[in-house]
Order: C-alpha cells, then sequence, then structure tokens
C-alpha cells in the first residue's frame, strides 16, 4: 500500500477550504530501505539518487496535482476535465506504484540472491527452473520497446507465476485485467466482480533508459543481467505470500 | 562477453548484406557541443543507429531467405520508406522488428540533418529562427513562431515514455501540424501523407548523459541548434515548391 500522509500547511488552514484541504491526503516519497549507494557495484549512486530524487519524487508530485485537478472536476461534475486528467494518473500513479515495489524488491549484493521455499517450488513448477525463469524475465525485459517494466507476476485466478511486460508506466496489476461481464450481478458486489484486478507483481525490472543510461549506456542486456545479483528474495516472496493470500 | 559482442556485431555488418547504411553525420561528433555532447553524439550515432540499421538488414536478409513470394522480395529490396508504409505485406514475426527498427533509421537518419552547429554572438549562443514561407506559415498557423515553440516544447515535454515529437506537413492539405510518434514510429506509418520537417528525439538516451531528468532544459536548449535552412527545403519539397540551396 502506497504510504499517504494529511497536508497541514499553514497555507491551507488560512484558506478558507482549509477542512477539505485537510481530508485530502496526499502520496508522499517512500524512502529507500537502503543508502543510495548500497547497490554498487550493480546500480550506482549516482543513478539510485537521480532516480529516487528526481524521476519517483516527480511521479508522486505530478500524481497529487493530477489527483487534486481530477477531485476538483469531479465535484463540479465537469466529465470532460475528468477524462482529460485520466492518463497523466495513469502515468504518475502508474510510476509511483512501480518505484514504490522496486525499491523494495533489490538490495545490497549478498552473493548467491536465490529465492527459497515455497517461492521456489513455484517457480520451478511454472518455469522449469530458476534458471529457466531468469532467461524468460530477462529476454522479455531487454525486449521492450522504449520504455516500461518486466515482470514476475502472481496470477491469483489461476494460482500459477507469470511474466509479464508493460508499457511506460502501466501498473501490472490494473492494466493485466480483465472485463468480467457477468449478467448475475448483484448491485453491492457490482465494482469486485466487473473489474479483475491483473497480475500481482511481485519483482519488476525497470528498463526505462534512465534507470541505467548512465552507467550501462545502449547495453540494457547487462543492466539486466546484472539485476538479479541484487535481488531481494526474501521480499519477493514476502510479497507472493501476500498475494496468495488476497492482499 | 562484451568483446564477443562487439565482433558479432562486427562480422555481422561485414558479412550481412547492406539494404540499409548507416548515413555519417553530416558534422563531427563534437559539433553540437555544448548543447549536445560529443558523448552523447557518439552513441548516439555509432550505438543506437547503428543497432537499428543492423537489425533492419538482419530481418530483411531473414525475410528474403525464407520465402519465395516475388512480390514480397521485390518489396524487401525497395527503399526502406516504401517497406514502412508497407509494413502490413510483411510476414508476421519480423513485422514489429521492422517497425521498431526501420522507423529508428529513418527517424534518426533524417534528425542529424535538422541539426547544424550553433551559432555565437559575442560568445553567447543565438536562437536561430525560421524565414521566408515557412515563418509565414508557421505564423499564420501558430499566430507567432514563440507561440508555435510553447507548443512543441509542451508537447515534446509530456510526450510519456519514449518517442518523437514532429513539426509535419500534410502534403495533401499543406497544413503544417504538430505529432508525436510513441518509441520509434515514423509518421509515415500512420499515414503517408504526413512528412516531418522538424523533429526531435525525446528518448532519453538522447539527452540523459547531460540533461538527466530535465527534458525540458534539453528541448529548450535543442531550439539553438535547429538547421532551419533544411527545415525549410524539407518544407518547400512537401509543398511541392522546391527551391535549390
Amino acid at each position: 500500500m502506497l504510504s499517504r500522509q494529511p497536508i497541514f500547511s499553514i497555507e491551507a488552514v488560512t484558506k478558507l477550504d482549509c477542512i477539505s484541504s485537510i481530508s485530502r491526503l496526499k502520496h508522499t516519497l517512500p524512502d529507500l530501505p537502503y543508502d543510495y549507494n548500497a547497490l554498487e557495484p550493480v546500480i550506482s549512486g549516482e543513478i539510485m539518487k537521480l532516480h529516487h530524487q528526481k524521476h519517483h519524487a516527480t511521479y508522486v508530485n505530478n500524481l497529487n496535482v493530477a489527483e487534486e485537478k481530477y477531485k476538483d472536476a469531479q465535484a463540479q461534475n465537469d466529465l470532460n476535465t475528468m477524462i482529460h486528467l485520466q492518463p497523466a494518473l495513469r502515468f504518475n500513479g502508474g510510476g509511483h506504484i512501480n518505484h514504490a515495489i522496486f525499491w523494495k524488491v533489490l538490495c545490497p549484493k549478498e552473493g548467491g540472491n536465490q529465492p527459497a521455499g515455497e517461492l521456489l517450488e513455484l517457480i520451478k513448477r511454472d518455469f522449469g527452473s530458476f534458471d529457466k525463469m531468469v532467461q524468460q524475465l530477462s529476454n522479455a525485459s531487454v525486449g521492450i520497446q522504449g520504455s516500461g517494466w518486466g515482470w514476475l507476476g502472481f496470477n491469483k485466478q489461476e494460482n500459477k507465476l507469470q511474466i509479464a511486460t508493460c508499457a511506460n508506466q502501466d501498473p501490472l496489476q490494473a492494466t493485466t485485467g480483465s472485463f468480467n461481464k457477468n449478467i448475475r450481478i448483484k448491485l453491492q458486489n457490482i465494482y469486485r466482480r466487473l473489474f479483475r484486478l491483473g497480475l500481482t507483481p511481485l519483482f519488476g525490472i525497470d528498463v526505462w533508459e534512465h534507470a541505467y543510461y548512465l552507467q550501462y549506456k545502449n547495453v540494457r542486456a547487462d543492466y539486466v543481467k546484472n539485476i538479479f545479483n541484487i535481488t531481494n528474495w526474501k521480499k519477493v516472496e514476502e510479497n507472493y505470500q501476500k498475494a496468495k493470500q488476497g492482499q | 562477453m562484451l568483446i564477443s559482442s562487439i565482433i558479432t556485431i562486427c562480422l555481422l555488418i561485414c558479412v550481412q548484406s547492406q539494404y540499409i547504411t548507416l548515413p555519417p553525420l553530416p558534422y563531427n561528433y563534437d559539433a553540437l557541443e555544448p548543447i549536445l555532447s560529443e558523448k552523447i553524439m557518439r552513441l548516439h550515432h555509432l550505438k543506437h543507429h547503428q543497432t537499428y540499421t543492423t537489425k533492419v538488414n538482419t530481418a530483411i536478409e531473414s525475410i528474403i531467405n525464407e520465402t519465395t513470394d516475388k512480390d514480397l522480395i521485390k518489396l524487401m529490396k525497395s527503399d526502406i520508406n516504401t517497406i514502412l508504409t508497407n509494413l502490413n505485406q510483411i510476414p508476421q514475426p519480423y513485422r514489429q522488428t521492422l517497425r521498431n527498427n526501420g522507423g529508428g533509421y529513418i527517424n534518426h537518419k533524417l534528425f542529424w540533418h535538422l541539426m547544424t552547429k550553433p551559432t555565437y554572438i559575442n560568445e553567447t549562443i543565438i536562437e536561430p529562427q525560421p524565414d521566408g514561407i515557412l515563418l509565414n506559415e508557421i505564423n499564420n498557423k501558430f499566430q507567432s513562431f514563440t507561440k508555435f515553440k510553447e507548443q512543441f516544447t509542451n508537447n515534446a515535454i509530456n510526450l510519456f515514455g519514449s518517442g518523437w515529437t514532429w513539426l509535419m506537413v500534410n502534403v495533401s492539405t499543406k497544413e503544417l501540424a504538430i505529432n508525436s510518434t510513441a518509441n520509434q514510429d515514423s509518421l509515415i506509418m500512420e499515414n503517408k501523407y504526413h512528412v516531418p520537417i522538424l523533429g526531435i528525439d525525446v528518448w532519453e538516451h538522447a539527452y540523459y548523459l547531460t540533461y538527466e531528468n530535465r527534458r525540458n532544459e534539453y528541448v529548450d536548449n535543442w531550439f539553438k541548434i535547429i538547421n532551419w535552412p533544411y527545415v525549410q527545403e524539407l518544407y518547400m519539397d512537401a509543398i511541392g515548391q522546391h527551391i535549390d540551396l
């Protein structure tokens, strides 16, 4: 879940609509769980600083701005503006979701980083072996045209792991779902049954050029290969357990 | 690993048939400094543009070797623009790679010529401007050059992900328009009447080493190296009034 904090600025309190301002919770930039240079030599401190303090921060700021405008438009029944804002919500919201996951599924290189336990068994079952899963995820990530993400995801409906790619900042869960045309819908369950969310993200690789260019230049394949040395498989296992329990 | 990749690419370049070739830059690699560094230009041309070129040649070679369809072979041996406006005739397994790499090839081939060495007056770089018929048309369509620059810049900054922002001529109506394409799509892929006369690459590789996340700074500075005489020539060609410079 993304963390939010209420706004308590002097500016907000002195405005006539201060009560409604205070009730609007804003997204905030989460801290990295390690120092900026902790992922060296795989990802440089320079890249981590820019990636976190500039790119992710911009998604958070722009998401807050877009949400604020969306709420205002909604309050005024301004459907045109609401529709106009949707690409910005998708892009910046997706950017925030994706990066909040990304920082947590990476960790300093400890050597021999491999999954264990139930997740490893599932990987072997669904891909044949850990190496085959790495190969597939690597190929998918390297092959993305332009900007995007490669994901190891969990399909809750079919109880299996799946590899998927998303373009730009499209978030995995929201954009791999399906519309269920079940005509026997009870009104109170209408939202849940209509929109089945897609794959739950377990581990992802950001292949936007900003994620690696300063260090790897055009050689995305080397960056993708090396990122498996800093995968936090404990966290990925945690993500899987939560996904299994429907969280 | 790196050495074997370099050797493989070199062999591919030497051994494979050259249906298209990497065009040279019309200037030295450091000519666009300080706006675009030599480092960026070398990587952009010798790595990115070369990779698009190599992959197009590989795809064309494979298609020709795998078919006996004479019409398809004829298409694959025609110029790259013809291939890219007939992507629906390309065998499915190769369509996306030709779209991506063919588009990358022609976009960059044009891009190099749209830029030129910056001009200085008293150690300050002067932002060049169009003149003549093109300026008149820009004023007609966008009210002023400043407003055109603003609209073009907004389009480039707000393009989500990777892509290009273009100033194009619709050759059937002769009208100017600002447009964008995602990834390495070219304007002619969506409409063969859309001719680009100016374009900026907003893939991060085009600017990141100097400008990092500051795409707005890149776009603003890029206006200082636009080769307006070349753009004008493209415009005159597009509206059917070619003038030899």
